[in-house]
Parts: C-alpha cells; sequence; structure tokens
C-alpha cells in the first residue's frame, strides 16, 4: 500500500516561478503559496477597477483558477504579480463586454445615492484626500480605469498592458490620456479652476 | 494674466507612456527642463501616478480570505483530480451543438422534402377514391405504381397526374390504366360491368378482351360489349357485324359530365366506345385504317379487307366510315369500285 502522495513546500524559498511550475505540475499547494502572497494585491485591483463589489470574489477565484492552468506559459518573471494583475484585468474586460454588464447598468441605475456611502470608515474620511482621489476614480468608465490602475498602480508598461487586456496598444495610449483627463477634471486639477 | 499653453505640452505624457522614442524623447525632456508648463504638467502627471499608486490596500477580513482561499484550493483539487469534468462539459456541449445541428438539418430535410418522398402521402394525394356504400377495395402501393383493388362495387376515381408514378385499377376479371383522370367503374359478380370517363383518358384491359381506350365522355359497358367478338372470335363475321350493327345503334355521343366523380349509376349513359373525335391520334389512326381496307380492295383481297372491316368497326365503332366499312364487313360479294376513291366522310 502506498502512501498518500504528500508535497512539502518550503512557503518562504519558493519563487515565483518555482511556485508556477510546481503548480503545473499538479502541486496544489504551491497554488495556497501564490494565493498567500498576492490575493491581497490582486483583490485590490479588481474592487478598484470595478464598481460593482459582488462580483469582485469571484473575479479573484477565477483569476488564480486562471493562473493554475496556465502556470506553465508564466514567463519566469521574478515576480508573478503583473502577471496574475493582467489575468484579472483581462476577466474585468472580458466581463464587461458581456451581456451583464446591462443587467449591472440597470442595478446601477437603482442604487440610491445614499446607499453607496453606508461605510462608517468612508464617511469619516470623506474629506480626505485619499477618498476623494477613490471616489474620482470611481466615476471613470471601467476601460479607462483599468488601463490607468494597471499603468499607474501596478507599473506595467503600455505594451504589457495592452498585451494582458488583447487590445491595440493605441487603444492604451488613448484610454490613457482621456483617464488622466478625466480624474484631473473630477480633483479640479485641470487648470481651469 | 494667462500665458498660452505650450505647444509641447503633449509630449510629457508622450514620453511618459513610452510613445517618444530615440531623438524625439531626448528632444522632449530637454524642452521640459527649459519649459515652466511642460515641467508643471510633468510634476501634476507625476503627482497623480504616485498617489494612484499610494492607494490604500482594499482588503477583506481575514475569514472571508481563508474562505476564498478554501474554496480556490477545493476547485483546484477537484480541476486536477477529475480532470474529465471539463471533458465532459465540452463533450456535453459539443453533444448539445451535434444535437442541435442534427435537429435543424432535420427540419431542413422535413421541409425541403419532395412529395414523392413519402409513399403514402403519395398515393393519398395521386389516386383519391370516392367509393360508393358497400363497394370492397383497397389501395397499395407497390414500387412506382399505385394499385386500387375494386372487387366489387361502385367506385369513382379522381386521379392526379404525378412524374414517376402510375395509377392501375385492378378489376377482378383485368385492369383500367389511368393516365390523369376522372372514372367511375362498377363491378359486379367479379366483373367489370360499367366504365365512365370524365376527364382524362383510360386503357381498358380485360381478360380475354383487346384493351379499349376511354376518353373524356366515353363510357363501356359490359352488357354492349358482350355483343362484340373477343380477338378470339374476330373471325366470325356474323358476331363482328352483330356487334358493329348493335355498335351503331349506340352512336350517340354525350357531353362530358361534370368533374365531380358522380355515381356510376347516374352517368352510366348507355355508350360503347365512343372514341372522341377531338383525339387526332385516334382520327389518325381511324384514317389509316379505313385507307389500308381500300387499298386491300383495289387489290382485290376482299376476304382481308372484309377481316380488316370488322377490326375497324371493333376499334372505331363510331368512326366517320362506320356506314361504309359496316357494308364491307357484312356483304358476301365486295364492289371494289364503290371504293375506288375515298370519298366524303359521312
Amino acid at each position: 500500500m502506498t502512501a498518500p502522495r504528500r508535497v512539502q513546500l518550503a512557503q518562504a524559498e519558493l519563487t515565483d516561478a518555482a511556485a508556477l511550475e510546481a503548480l503545473s505540475q499538479g502541486h496544489i499547494s504551491a497554488l495556497g503559496v501564490l494565493y498567500d502572497r498576492y490575493q491581497a494585491s490582486v483583490f485590490s485591483f479588481v474592487r478598484r477597477a470595478t464598481n460593482d463589489a459582488s462580483d469582485v470574489e469571484d473575479v479573484v477565484h477565477v483569476t488564480f483558477m486562471t493562473a493554475a492552468r496556465a502556470a506553465s506559459n508564466f514567463d519566469g518573471r521574478q515576480s508573478c504579480r503583473p502577471w496574475l494583475v493582467g489575468i484579472a484585468a483581462r476577466l474585468l474586460h472580458r466581463r464587461k463586454r458581456g451581456m451583464s454588464r446591462w443587467a449591472r447598468a440597470l442595478r446601477e441605475l437603482t442604487v440610491r445615492e445614499g446607499e453607496r456611502h453606508t461605510d462608517p470608515h468612508r464617511e469619516l474620511s470623506a474629506r480626505d484626500e485619499v477618498h476623494r482621489l477613490s471616489a474620482a476614480l470611481e466615476k471613470l468608465t471601467e476601460p479607462k480605469r483599468i488601463v490607468l490602475l494597471l499603468a499607474e498602480t501596478e507599473g506595467l508598461s503600455s505594451e504589457e498592458i495592452a498585451s494582458a487586456l488583447q487590445i491595440p496598444v493605441g487603444t492604451v495610449w488613448t484610454r490613457l490620456h482621456h483617464a488622466r483627463r478625466d480624474l484631473r477634471r473630477l480633483l479640479g486639477r485641470d487648470g481651469e479652476s | 494674466m494667462s500665458s498660452k499653453p505650450c505647444a509641447r505640452q503633449w509630449q510629457v505624457e508622450a514620453a511618459r507612456d513610452g510613445r517618444l522614442l530615440g531623438k524625439d524623447l531626448e528632444s522632449a525632456n530637454r524642452h521640459r527642463e527649459t519649459c515652466a508648463q511642460c515641467s508643471r504638467e510633468e510634476r501634476e502627471l507625476c503627482g497623480l501616478g504616485h498617489e494612484l499608486s499610494r492607494l490604500p490596500a482594499v482588503g477583506r477580513d481575514q475569514i472571508s480570505v481563508q474562505r476564498s482561499r478554501q474554496r480556490l484550493m477545493a476547485a483546484h483539487n477537484e480541476s486536477v483530480i477529475d480532470p474529465p469534468a471539463h471533458g465532459r462539459a465540452v463533450s456535453l456541449r459539443v453533444a448539445g451543438a451535434l444535437a442541435l445541428a442534427l435537429a435543424a438539418a432535420g427540419w431542413l430535410a422535413l421541409v425541403h422534402r419532395p412529395p414523392a418522398a413519402s409513399p403514402a402521402r403519395a398515393s393519398r394525394e395521386i389516386v383519391e377514391v370516392h367509393a360508393q356504400a358497400g363497394a370492397r377495395w383497397a389501395k397499395h402501393l407497390e414500387g412506382s405504381r399505385i394499385f386500387v383493388d375494386l372487387e366489387d362495387g361502385a367506385a369513382g376515381f379522381e386521379i392526379h397526374p404525378h412524374p414517376g408514378r402510375s395509377v392501375i385499377i385492378r378489376l377482378p376479371d383485368g385492369e383500367v390504366r389511368d393516365v390523369g383522370t376522372v372514372f367511375d367503374v362498377r363491378v359486379a359478380e367479379r366483373h367489370t360491368q360499367h366504365v365512365a370517363v370524365s376527364e382524362g383518358r383510360v386503357s381498358i384491359r380485360l381478360n380475354g378482351r383487346s384493351t379499349v381506350s376511354l376518353g373524356a365522355g366515353e363510357t363501356w359497358d359490359a352488357e354492349r360489349a358482350e355483343l362484340a367478338p373477343s380477338p378470339d372470335a374476330r373471325g366470325s363475321q356474323a358476331v363482328a357485324a352483330k356487334a358493329s350493327a348493335s355498335a351503331l345503334a349506340r352512336l350517340e355521343r354525350r357531353p362530358p359530365p361534370a368533374r365531380a366523380s358522380a355515381a356510376p349509376e347516374a352517368t352510366a349513359a348507355p355508350q360503347a366506345f365512343a372514341p372522341s373525335a377531338a383525339d387526332p391520334q385516334s382520327t389518325k389512326a381511324e384514317d389509316n385504317a379505313y385507307l389500308h381496307i381500300v387499298d386491300l380492295l383495289r387489290a382485290a383481297k376482299d376476304s382481308e379487307a372484309q377481316a380488316q372491316a370488322k377490326g375497324y368497326l371493333l376499334r372505331f365503332p363510331n368512326g366517320f366510315r362506320r356506314i361504309e366499312v359496316l357494308n364491307i364487313a357484312t356483304r358476301s360479294a365486295p364492289d371494289a369500285g364503290t371504293y375506288g376513291a375515298p370519298g366524303a366522310r359521312q
């Protein structure tokens, strides 16, 4: 009788590339390592990138499941965070193109303004600059917001964003420009006020 | 006082996003160092990016993280242990697509199927049998032929021409072949008694008798046909003469009845073998038969001419030369000179 297969993964010593390689070979625990390492980053990105909080958990879940399936495709860079965020961004991008966006748009229309600010923490920091920026960010359209976050918070180049979202790099530049312009206008930094 | 915006201000963002390369990038950087507006633009863009990158992470409570982790690990474990689950899903989708395609193909085949593809439907539409009460009949499809067996009683038949389908009415003592017709048939005591054609043309083949062709408005009665000789007895001059005389006694032609298949009794005006004068083929055959008789008389082949005259009377009892031919068939000493010149018709 053979003993059940046990995989010992030293979490601290395991690089992202090694974890993904182990994952591609069927080591389930490697996914746990990556999840513990990057779930907060991915969750934060997805939460900021979309106004629909109900989808965030699912998008994060599918992001890691997709990463597990595509582990063998990882290019071996030091950190897989941009890669994971790129997967999440692509999922958001595809979801955006789906028919569900109409349902979400309808839900948005039915949400009263007061319901958006029920978080006590937000209420207290309403005058905070961070909150102003977050609020302005939420008002951007999702495609613009995703591109801006990938560029400014995740540090992806325009080509990497284009590759992650499978859109032309010219579209990335256009969205970046419009996102910054809109954000500055929302923050009152467009030079006119 | 407001200064005019720098024309090269766009290069700040272009350089930041990687749209400028090489000499253009170097030139933009040199200009920015000397241009106050472009420098301010650079600071604002950098400040915005810095603020965005320093946005606090939106986190979850530890319980939610642990719950999501367990859910993820369980889902991945399932996908590793039971990979066919995904394959099954794909297979189900493929099977569904195939089923849809087959259903669509079946629907198309049904829609575009030619009418002849269904024998039952074809036989039902090609032959309409209007049988009288008590009539015993049955319809069969054998290959490309539709058979209607009329064993007893009277029935009207409405037959629509159909390419590749022939209709045969089988009678106890023969058959009636249709060429696209409306006609009535009556059978009694295993013998065909009456055939009346309303439209089209039928061919009647009864046992021991020559084939008879009936057109629209024509009828055939067994009672009168009994007087005509069968092919075996054609040599009998007396019988032939009697038949011809009998036929001549009933030369009345009636107009074609209405299309509706009337009851045989209602349409059974006593006529026998009344060929349609409008039928060019029949007229030509009649002329040829008459000219042949005349040629035989001219060649002094009286007995042969007499036999041909009897045949003429059998084939064309209502023919235009029937009186002359009857004389030839019944006289004992024909006068060839009388028939020297085929003349005017009567």
